[in-house]
């Protein structure tokens, strides 16, 4: 077992099995010899782990004993990216609020867990799928922020894209 | 959203003078408006980074592209222009700009640059745009892939004015090619030099001259056209990794194939020859080949100019060398029937038909039961018509096979080969299938009657004719009951 602390000092006790599923916790956990990794606050502290941590967890639990995605493949990488398929469980699992999700991304990359981290950033590929700028904007509450010249340039840009 | 507000504020401004005069001067309008824009666009990105997707940092959104599929892949610009964090997120993201469709100048001009210093890859879908090409000969020493899967005779100019042929020299990063015109173009995209990181090369209808290549990485090879099979051997040679070959060779008439010339294929796993291309069979060593096809041209039996019968001798005389090989085909004709004979390691398959060229797989027989066959363990012949006066051959060549462990026949050759089954010495025959419309069930009385006159059991009859009968283990009886009932079913009579 191992004892996990988020950064809001909230603990978990999880197998090990379920805590090596993050890459950062297996290796700081080889490198101390210890049975207790403390995650460092995010982003300045204003990041609650607690929050995504239990998600991360229930995806932990859900995919142990899972092989890992090897790191040393560049083109099985790529490839992975690619598939834009999620399977059924994370599917349903990685249907939340978009705050949710954008702090599962983030606890994701934070804990090295690149399944998890590839079900995030697919989830947000399929979203922004086939739509325009300003449908992107309306979905994710952007506002557009160019200049006018920077404006005429993308135009132009664009202009090349549609390029038959 | 900025040139609305903006609209509005000068609106209102226009509108505190009364709707006469402009309470404010041109230039003092224009100064007023650009600091407007400045504070709006200032206002307009901070309320950008509190969007909670802008929370994720520029790795990771740079990554989302990538997440999306290829089709996607072409909204980069769109996505490019949500706002300025995606827009300076994704352009500084090299690894987002390296595939290159080869549609427009500017396009691929601005995609090179954003892609820095990384391998850069061309994929044409549509018609290639030569002036791309022209721009890409200065970067092809970054290219990593160029795709080029239908080119269309309106586009032959990319071959006519050299464009390819720039492209591919020096490309000391190119990994794969892959080029197939439509229809055969007679113009010369010369191929030549060093070529280290080439791991896939696949050209078809293009005449390419392939002198003094070397490409000591390359693992695929498809060519299909017309290539000199000297320069062939060249490659070959210089390609001691090669694992995969797939030749669709269309050689002149009287071209002979290398005198004397020799070249072994180490690592070559498979190997499909098609038309001319399994004239270059006999020079070739596959010593770890477990699969090999040959596409048997058309007219190889009645070509005018060439008897490729004793080229065929040729190929099954040298069957025994092929010990490892797992899958051998022949098409003879169109790929729609098969015999198929499994050796100790592997499996040898012959692809007849039947009906238009029954001529070639008789020919085919012949060759094969002139030879030593023994090792062949799983046969598989279906839709073969044996005429009466070739039904001695059938006999010759079924009784060699003295290793047989299972056979799956249809029709005539069914009938004669059940008959010479039957007095055949093949004690581990395990799995018997027949098949088809062979005359009154021919042969199988005769098969299941010499087999146990012999005291050889048979474990596994399968009659695929409906109705279909599964027979296990000793068949004598059950088949006795079998061919009663359909003799009754069908009123045959023999």
């Amino acid at each position: 077992m191992v004892l996990l602390v988020t950064s809001d000092n909230k603990n978990f006790v999880v197998d090990r099995e379920v805590a090596d599923r993050s890459v950062f916790v297996k290796n700081t956990l080889e490198a101390r010899g210890l049975s207790i990794a403390t995650p460092p606050m995010l982003n300045g502290g204003c990041f609650e782990l607690t929050s995504p941590f239990l998600q991360v967890l229930e995806y932990c639990q859900h995919h142990r004993g899972e092989p890992l995605p090897t790191t040393d493949d560049a083109n099985a990488d790529e490839n992975r990216k690619r598939t834009t398929d999620i399977g059924e469980w994370d599917r349903k699992f990685i249907t939340v609020d978009h705050e949710m999700l954008f702090e599962i991304i983030l606890a994701a990359n934070y804990l090295d867990i690149k399944p998890l981290l590839d079900v995030g950033c697919k989830t947000i590929g399929n979203m922004v799928k086939g739509k325009s700028p300003e449908e992107v904007r309306k979905l994710f509450d952007i506002v557009n922020d160019f200049t006018p010249e920077e404006e005429a340039q993308i135009k132009k840009e664009n202009e090349w894209a549609e390029d038959p | 959203m900025l040139q609305d507000l903006l609209q509005k504020l000068e609106e209102e401004l226009v509108s505190l003078g009364g709707g006469g005069t402009p309470v404010l001067d041109p230039e003092t309008r224009v100064h007023l408006r650009k600091n407007a824009i400045g504070v709006l666009n200032a206002a307009s990105k901070l309320i950008n980074a509190l969007a909670p997707i802008n929370k994720l940092p520029p790795e990771i959104l740079g990554m989302i592209p990538k997440y999306e599929d290829n089709q996607v892949a072409k909204h980069l610009a769109a996505l490019s222009s949500v706002c300025c964090y995606w827009r300076n997120t994704f352009i500084a993201t090299p690894s987002l700009w390296t595939r290159l469709d080869g549609k427009g100048v500017e396009k691929s001009r601005a995609w090179v640059e954003r892609s820095g210093t990384l391998p850069i890859q061309l994929w044409v879908q549509g018609s290639p745009n030569p002036e791309v090409f022209e721009f890409l000969a200065s970067h092809s020493s970054r290219l990593e892939v160029v795709f080029l899967p239908r080119v269309k005779p309106r586009d032959h100019s990319i071959f006519t004015h050299s464009h390819l042929a720039k492209l591919l020299r020096p490309a000391p990063l190119l990994r794969h090619i892959c080029v197939y015109a439509l229809k055969t173009f007679d113009a010369l995209v010369p191929m030549t030099g060093e070529f280290p990181s080439l791991e896939s090369m696949r050209v078809s209808g293009v005449q390419m001259p392939i002198t003094n290549l070397r490409t000591p990485n390359l693992r695929r090879l498809e060519l299909a056209g017309a290539f000199d099979p000297e320069s062939l051997f060249d490659l070959l040679e210089s390609s001691p990794l090669l694992a995969y070959l797939d030749l669709t060779l269309f050689l002149r008439q009287g071209v002979p194939v290398s005198t004397g010339r020799k070249v072994s294929l180490e690592k070559v796993k498979q190997a499909n020859f098609s038309r001319d291309g399994f004239k270059m069979l006999p020079r070739l060593l596959l010593p770890t080949s477990n699969e090999i096809t040959v596409d048997l041209p058309s007219h190889w039996q009645h070509d005018n100019d060439i008897d490729n019968t004793p080229l065929l001798s040729h190929l099954l005389d040298s069957l025994p060398m092929f010990r490892q090989v797992r899958s051998m085909s022949f098409l003879v004709t169109s790929p729609n029937q098969t015999i198929s004979t499994e050796g100790p390691n592997g499996k040898f398959v012959l692809l007849t038909d039947h009906d238009n060229e029954p001529i070639r797989s008789i020919t085919l027989l012949r060759l094969l039961a002139q030879r030593s066959t023994g090792f062949i363990r799983e046969l598989k012949i279906p839709h073969l018509h044996v005429p009466p006066r070739h039904h001695n051959l059938v006999n010759d060549f079924v009784k060699s096979l003295e290793d047989l462990r299972s056979v799956c026949m249809h029709d005539s050759f069914a009938t004669q080969s059940l008959l010479a089954l039957g007095t055949s010495h093949c004690l581990q025959l395990k799995e018997t299938t027949v098949w088809g419309s062979f005359p009154d069930y021919g042969g199988l009385e005769e098969f299941v009657q010499g087999r146990s006159e012999a005291g050889i059991p048979i474990q596994r009859l399968l009659i695929e004719r409906p109705p279909r009968a599964i027979i296990d283990a000793d068949a004598t009886e059950p088949l006795r009951r079998y061919v009663q009932e359909v003799r009754e079913m069908y009123g045959h009579r023999r």
